[in-house]
Order: structure tokens, then C-alpha cells, then sequence
């Protein structure tokens, strides 16, 4: 044991001299993920709420053909704007983002009782846009309802006749798990982030040390290949550990600057939680070690090796797949299985909810026995001469 | 008196280690969703001079704002009516008022002798059985039935109760909103308890200094020429219905001359159905109509169609959809005993003789004269009648056509606040906190803003509802 903690002392030591490496390995991959996180989602809110809030300028083709809707518009916060030409191409062309067109049979359909004809001219695919034409839409709404319930009322009828059925929604969430709603990808960047932690490292300690021809040496001294694997694999895992530590860390500081309660969300992480969190991935660390580890020890190259590993790279993407296509529930039985298990945890501890804990332990019990395996195909490969190359 | 004092203060002390909340789902009357909130009941005197005699539960709710943990003032929200439930009345509201509840809590507490707070509910008297004889029977039945002294029921018992629910809130303040008679009781609680007020918001604003029933018959007369105005003024509804007023007078007289049994098909259910339409009832209706000008806006069209064509199935089925949604809301006993003490004993023989000929006559104050007649009548104070001055930061609001209380009433009140932005909006009419940008407004103004420096340009677009030409709608 004592021959793995030399090698381990010394594959920490190499590494921590490489200062490139370091510093995008601990710094800019952790941080990377947590800072996109809050700026972006800070500006989608922030930007959301200013749209419901500011006044709109709506373009309107034909505004002399509904007087009363147009006063309408403007009672409710929507800047009329006269447009001349063909909407259709000038909403193609992003001339104008888009364009109400009263048609000029509306009085005449209005007048007869008929259901006046308007359209509102957009290109759905602007996701940017989707707020304000949703605030267009619900204020047009809006008149088309206040007259449907004078029509009826003018003509005797008790509006409450045309709504037989009132569903009522009540929705009892809590803005925390609103909040988990887009909360989703943060187990994938946590998850990525462990792996980039210790890439460099294994990568570095085989493929790489065999390339510059210093493994034959080390391989060669009186300590055993096993020993000098797990030295290296521990290695690996030290640095993924310490990814992951800076990842939660930056990920608690960036979530106070998202103004999630603006759409009635919360997603915090406390000091608790945070170290919850820790626990329930460090085993994540080990296994992803051991991986990379094994890729390492069967690759010819450092290029190959590369190659190989963003195969591996793709791990953590898979649960957030499955998850996304068919969304599930903490139980003790996906949480047991490694990385998908792992994923649900976090996303249970982000919204604040309680996890059975023989999952728990059941996950962090077969992580790291899969992580054994994985380490021991590694340490056969590591036995036959062609880890040398 | 000091000693009176003390006990008051044991008596709200002891309310506060009962205070738990339940979660409840609060509902309006009509259509909407919901709101999930936190019910809670605070226990009160129910004759504040003897603090530990029979004691009534008051129901109230929180609902918390959905930014969660604030930390600012939540809001107090006060009825109207008087008789409304908070509980009820603002749900329909709440939807409008987001950018409020964004920071604040929302405290709603159904006033004594309404909603849940033992409510001193009166059998439906029905819109039917209207004759002055007929309702101050129903009355006097209903104050055998209640079997409360209604004199507890007041706005000065109301405001003691508020007091209590703050301390057991353990708020040091919060902000106050009132609506219509709210806003007397808002006013009088600013008046008692002028520190604990963060802000102020009035919204069909009641004087402390006027009573509610003398006006209503000036001020339904005025809704009422101002329609025919602006039917005069407007081109269009001027070549619709080009004699209004003229068919406004001869509905009136054929109605004076005879009832006018009406057969139509009921507006919910379409069973062939009979209504007796007579004059009185059809004032009643052109007064209501006043509150919300979607409702006048129809008002010459249905007009016009009876005078000119001698169809009355419209105005009949009105009545109809007027009793129901009347029906649904108030707790006549509890308006019947702020009313009858606070209001009625001090109208004055000038007062009566004010009321003029109009289209009213002094009908609806007959009726309460004739109610409150058998009414125990409880003490009001001489304070009651001292406008309340402060200078906490106040917003007050006012829709333009609003015939129980004018936007004179709001200028009235803003001139005793003297930190005060009083807002009149055009064209519109009864509570207006939810329209345009007025919940921003408020918001802002709980969040510390300065009356006078809110931006108001955004209400410039403010309109009343067009009339129906026909019945398919405005013109386009």
C-alpha cells in the first residue's frame, strides 16, 4: 500500500505542476457550467418578466376596419403601430417581428353576428418572441371574450350556459420544484464535470507516460502493477473529487444571482445540501475513474485515448435522455443503478425532496463495486506486456 | 378606560399561541381557478367591552407570495359591501394583482358577521318580493333568525379584530387595501392604528365624513344622464337610438302606469319563464348596470328595443341575471348593521329633500329607513366623523362612472392624506385595482415608491366599454 501512495503522491504532484491543465480542469470546467446556468437563465427571466411588464408596439395592418378593438389593444398596454405592405414578407424579411391583419370584412362580420376574421401574422420559430405574442394573443382574447359574454347577456343569456364544465387546476407545487423544471441539465454538468476532472490525469498517467516512455520504468521497479494502477486511478478520482467540490460550490454562488422567484420559482442549494449532494456523486468519481483508467491502459496513444474517452464522455448525457423522454420518480430501484441513480439524487436534493435512503445506499454500494470491476479489467490489461506499447 | 386598554391587550395576547394555519383553497363565486392559501382563525371579543365575554372565531387566510420567504409588509385586504366576504371577493382578482403577490403576502380576512366569521346571513329576501313592506318584513325576520346583537357588527368592532389579527400575525405593520365600504373601514383603522400602516390604498373611495345611502339616488341620476350624454355625443349610438332619452322616459311611465308581466325564456336554464317587470325594479336594474360599465354599455340597446318596440324580453331577462349575481355575495344581516347604525341615523331631512325627482326617487333609501327602522341601533362615536389625516403614503383610486363612490369622494380624501396620489379612471366604473397597470402601480407603491412619483401615463388609454349598437356588438 505503501508503494500505490507513492505513485498516487506523485501523480497529484505532476499534475498540480501542470498549471494549464489545472486551471481549466478545476477551474474553467466547474465554473463553466454554473456560470452559462445563471446568466442565461438570469437573462431569459429577467427578459420574460420585463415583456410582461413593458408595453408592446403592435403592428397592425388594417386598424381602420375595428376602431373598438384597437382602443382595446391600447386600454391594455399595447402600442399600436400603422403597418403598410405585405406582412407575410416583411415577417420573413424580420422587418417587423409580427403583424395583426384586420381583414376588411370585419365590421360586416361583426355586425351580422358572424365570427369577424383577424390574423396575427408570426414566425413561431422565434423563440424570442414567443412571450409577446402570447401577450397579443391573450389580449385579443380577452375582447373576443368580454363580447361574447355582452352578446349573450344583450340576447338573455347567462354566459355561465356556455362553459357546462368548469375544470378547475389546482396546482400544489412548490416554486421549488417549478424551479427543478429547468433545473434538469445541472446534474448533467455535474456529472461531465466529475469526468473532466480526472480526463487529463488519466489520460496523462498512461497513455501519456507510455508515449514519453517513462511508464517502462515505472513499471518495472520493485512495486506491483496493481499498486501503481490503483495509486494512479486514486489519482484520478482526487482530481474528479475535487472538480465536483468547486462544480457544487459554484453552482450554489450562481444560483443566488438567477431571480427565480420572478417566475414563481426557487431553486436554491444551502450548505446542507451541498454536501448531500457531495456524497451522493463521490462515488460517481471512483467509477469514472476506474473507467477512464481502463480506457487508458488499453489505448495505443495519448490521441486514442482521447478519442475513446469522449466516447465516455457521452455517460452522464444518457440519464438526462432517459429522463427526458420518460420522466420518473426516486425510487429505491433506479436509484440503486450507478449514474442514472446518481442523476435522480441530485435532482431529488435540488427540489428539496426526500430520497429513500437504502437507494442511497444501495447506489454508492454498487457504484464502487462496479468501479472494482472496471478497475479490475483495467489491472488485467495492466498485466500483459502490451500496457507497454 | 386605561384598564379597558389592558385587557384588550391580554385579550390579543392570548390569541397568538393558537394561531395555526391549515392549507385551504380559496374560491370566488363565479368562474376562475382557485387559490391555494393558508387558512387560519383568530378568536375576538364579540362585544369589545367585555373583552372576555362571548368570544367569535374569525376566519382569514394567508396566501404567501410566490417569490416565497418575504420579508416585506404583507397586504391587508378589506372588503366591501358592506357584507362581502375577503375570503371569496378578491379571488377573481388575484390573478390581475401577480405583480403584488410577486413580493407580498396577501391577508384576507372575512370581517365579522360575513364570509366564515359568523356571518349574519339573512334568507334570500329575492329581487322579487322588492316592496319597501315586504323587505323590512324580511329584515325584521332575519334579525330574529340571526339572533346576535347586531350592534357588535360594526366597523368599529371590525377594526378592534384587525388589530388582533395582526398581533397574532406578530406583524409590527402591513399594508392596507380597502375596497368601497373596505375603504371606511381602511380609513378607520389608519386612523387608530397609524404606525402599523406601511401603505394605504382606497379604491372606490367612502369618506369618513359621508354616509353611504343619501347619494345613491343623486349619483345613480348622474350614471345615468352621463350615459344618455354620451350616447348623445357619439355619432354612431346617436343614429341607433336617436330619441335614448325620450325612450328612457316612456319605459319609465308605461312602467309607472302598470306592472308589465314579461314571458321569456330563463337565461340559464331556458325554461319558458315570467318575470313581472315594474318600475322600481327596473331602476334597480339601471343602477346596477351603473357599477360596471359593460353593463350600460347594453343599456340602450335594451332600452330602445322596449320603447321603440315594445320588446321587453331583454330588460326582463336582465332582471333575472341581476337578482343572481346579487344574490350570491353579501351577508344582508351584517350590511343591515353597519348600515343601520353607522349611516341611516344620520341622514337629515336635507338630505331626503336632496334627492329630487331623478329616476330613483327615494326609493332604495325608503327601503333602508324602513329596514333599519326595526334595527337596533349601536353608538357611534363623534370621531367617526373627523376626516382621518395622515401623511402615510397613500394611492387612492377611482373609476370614472362609478355611481356609489365617485372619483368627488377620492379628491375628497386625498386632500385630508396628505401623501396621497388619487387616480380616477376614465370610463370606468366600481373597483378598479385590477385593470391596466393599476396592480403595477400598487406595487410600486408598496415597494416604498412616492405617490406622486408614480407613473400613471400608463392609465391615459382608459376607456368606457362602447355601447351595443344592436346586438351583435359596438360598431366593429
Amino acid at each position: 500500500m505503501k508503494r500505490t501512495w507513492i505513485v498516487y503522491l506523485k501523480e497529484v504532484r505532476d499534475n498540480l505542476r501542470d498549471r494549464r491543465t489545472l486551471l481549466s480542469v478545476l477551474l474553467f470546467g466547474p465554473l463553466f457550467g454554473p456560470i452559462l446556468f445563471a446568466v442565461f437563465m438570469g437573462t431569459a427571466i429577467t427578459m420574460g418578466a420585463d415583456e410582461i411588464e413593458k408595453r408592446l408596439t403592435l403592428p397592425v395592418k388594417g386598424e381602420s376596419h375595428a376602431p373598438e378593438l384597437i382602443a382595446w389593444l391600447r386600454e391594455n398596454r399595447l402600442d399600436i403601430q400603422t403597418f403598410e405592405g405585405d406582412p407575410r414578407q416583411a415577417v420573413r424579411d424580420r422587418e417587423v417581428d409580427y403583424v395583426l391583419v384586420i381583414d376588411s370584412g370585419y365590421a360586416e362580420a361583426m355586425r351580422e353576428g358572424r365570427s369577424a376574421p383577424l390574423q396575427l401574422v408570426a414566425d413561431r420559430s422565434r423563440q424570442r418572441l414567443a412571450g409577446q405574442l402570447a401577450r397579443v394573443r391573450s389580449t385579443v382574447n380577452g375582447w373576443d371574450r368580454t363580447l361574447t359574454e355582452l352578446r349573450l347577456l344583450a340576447r338573455g343569456i347567462d354566459s355561465q350556459v356556455i362553459h357546462p364544465l368548469q375544470l378547475e387546476e389546482v396546482d400544489v407545487s412548490t416554486p421549488e420544484a417549478r424551479g427543478l423544471m429547468i433545473a434538469a441539465m445541472l446534474p448533467y454538468f455535474i456529472l461531465l464535470t466529475v469526468l473532466m476532472g480526472g480526463f487529463y490525469l488519466a489520460i496523462d498517467t498512461t497513455a501519456g507516460e507510455r508515449e514519453r516512455g517513462s511508464l517502462e520504468p515505472l513499471l518495472s521497479t520493485a512495486a506491483r502493477r496493481g499498486e501503481i494502477l490503483l495509486g494512479k486511478l486514486l489519482a484520478t478520482a482526487t482530481f474528479s473529487l475535487l472538480a465536483l467540490m468547486i462544480v457544487i460550490a459554484a453552482f450554489s454562488l450562481a444560483l443566488r444571482f438567477v431571480p427565480m422567484e420572478t417566475v414563481d420559482m426557487s431553486l436554491s442549494l444551502d450548505a446542507a445540501t451541498a454536501v448531500k449532494l457531495f456524497l451522493t456523486v463521490a462515488p460517481f468519481a471512483f467509477l469514472g475513474a476506474s473507467v477512464m483508467c481502463l480506457v487508458a491502459s488499453f489505448t495505443k496513444s495519448y490521441k486514442e485515448a482521447q478519442t475513446w474517452l469522449s466516447v465516455v464522455m457521452v455517460v452522464p448525457l444518457a440519464p438526462m435522455i432517459v429522463h427526458f423522454v420518460r420522466p420518473f420518480e426516486a425510487t429505491t430501484l433506479n436509484l440503486a443503478i450507478p449514474v442514472l441513480g446518481q442523476h435522480v439524487a441530485m435532482l431529488e436534493l435540488l427540489g428539496a425532496e426526500a430520497i429513500p435512503t437504502l437507494g442511497l445506499i444501495l447506489n454508492t454500494a454498487l457504484t464502487l463495486l462496479l468501479s472494482a470491476v472496471v478497475a479490475w479489467v483495467a489491472w488485467l490489461f495492466y498485466r500483459r506486456e502490451s500496457v507497454l506499447g | 378606560m386605561l384598564i379597558r386598554e389592558l385587557l384588550f391587550a391580554v385579550a390579543a395576547a392570548t390569541g397568538t399561541d393558537s394561531l395555526s394555519f391549515e392549507p385551504c383553497e380559496l374560491r370566488g363565486s363565479g368562474r376562475g381557478s382557485g387559490v391555494s392559501a393558508e387558512c387560519f382563525t383568530v378568536s375576538v371579543a364579540e362585544d369589545w367591552s367585555r373583552p372576555q365575554g362571548n368570544q367569535i372565531t374569525l376566519r382569514a387566510a394567508r396566501i404567501p407570495a410566490t417569490q416565497g420567504d418575504s420579508e416585506r409588509p404583507p397586504l391587508l385586504m378589506i372588503a366591501g359591501g358592506p357584507g362581502q366576504s375577503a375570503l371569496s371577493s378578491f379571488v377573481p382578482h388575484l390573478r390581475a394583482l401577480r405583480p403584488i403577490r410577486q413580493q407580498h403576502d396577501i391577508i384576507l380576512v372575512d370581517q365579522r358577521g360575513t364570509g366564515d366569521s359568523n356571518p349574519l346571513v339573512c334568507p334570500d329576501a329575492g329581487m322579487d318580493s322588492i316592496s319597501v313592506d315586504e323587505a323590512a318584513e324580511h329584515a325584521r325576520d332575519c334579525l330574529d333568525r340571526i339572533g346576535v346583537d347586531p350592534r357588535h357588527y360594526g366597523t368599529a368592532s371590525a377594526v378592534r379584530d384587525l388589530e388582533v389579527v395582526r398581533e397574532a400575525l406578530g406583524l409590527s405593520e402591513w399594508h392596507v387595501y380597502g375596497v368601497s365600504y373596505g375603504s371606511r373601514v381602511a380609513l378607520e383603522y389608519l386612523r387608530g392604528s397609524e404606525a402599523q400602516v406601511s401603505s394605504l390604498t382606497l379604491d372606490g373611495v367612502v369618506p369618513a365624513e359621508e354616509i353611504l345611502g343619501p347619494m345613491l339616488a343623486p349619483f345613480a341620476q348622474r350614471a345615468v344622464d352621463r350615459m344618455l350624454a354620451r350616447c348623445r355625443d357619439d355619432e354612431r349610438c346617436r343614429s341607433a337610438f336617436p330619441d335614448l332619452e325620450g325612450s328612457l322616459d316612456r319605459v319609465m311611465r308605461r312602467l309607472g302606469e302598470r306592472d308589465r308581466p314579461v314571458r321569456i325564456r330563463h337565461p340559464r336554464t331556458h325554461e319558458p319563464t315570467e318575470v313581472r317587470l315594474d318600475r322600481d325594479r327596473f331602476a334597480q336594474m339601471l343602477r346596477f348596470a351603473a357599477y360596471q360599465p359593460e353593463m350600460l354599455a347594453l343599456m340602450p340597446l335594451k332600452i330602445h328595443r322596449a320603447a321603440e318596440e315594445g320588446d321587453w324580453q331583454p330588460l326582463a331577462a336582465q332582471w333575472l341575471t341581476l337578482g343572481e349575481s346579487l344574490d350570491q355575495t353579501i351577508a344582508t344581516g351584517m350590511h343591515y348593521a353597519v348600515i343601520c347604525s353607522e349611516d341611516i341615523p344620520f341622514l337629515d331631512e336635507k338630505d331626503r329633500i336632496a334627492q329630487g325627482n331623478g329616476f330613483l326617487g327615494i326609493d332604495p333609501l325608503d327601503l333602508l329607513i324602513r329596514i333599519c327602522a326595526d334595527w337596533p341601533v349601536a353608538e357611534v362615536g363623534d370621531q367617526r366623523w373627523e376626516p382621518v389625516r395622515s401623511d402615510v403614503p397613500a394611492l387612492l383610486l377611482s373609476g370614472e362612472l362609478d355611481p356609489v363612490t365617485p372619483p368627488e369622494w377620492g379628491e375628497q380624501v386625498a386632500s385630508q392624506l396628505s401623501n396621497s396620489r388619487h387616480l380616477v379612471l376614465r370610463g370606468k366604473g366600481h373597483n378598479v385595482v385590477h385593470l391596466g397597470c393599476v396592480p403595477f402601480l400598487m406595487r410600486d407603491l408598496l415597494a416604498g415608491g412616492e405617490p406622486g412619483e408614480l407613473d400613471a401615463t400608463c392609465l391615459d388609454d382608459m376607456r368606457p366599454m362602447p355601447f351595443f349598437l344592436d346586438f351583435s356588438g359596438p360598431a366593429a
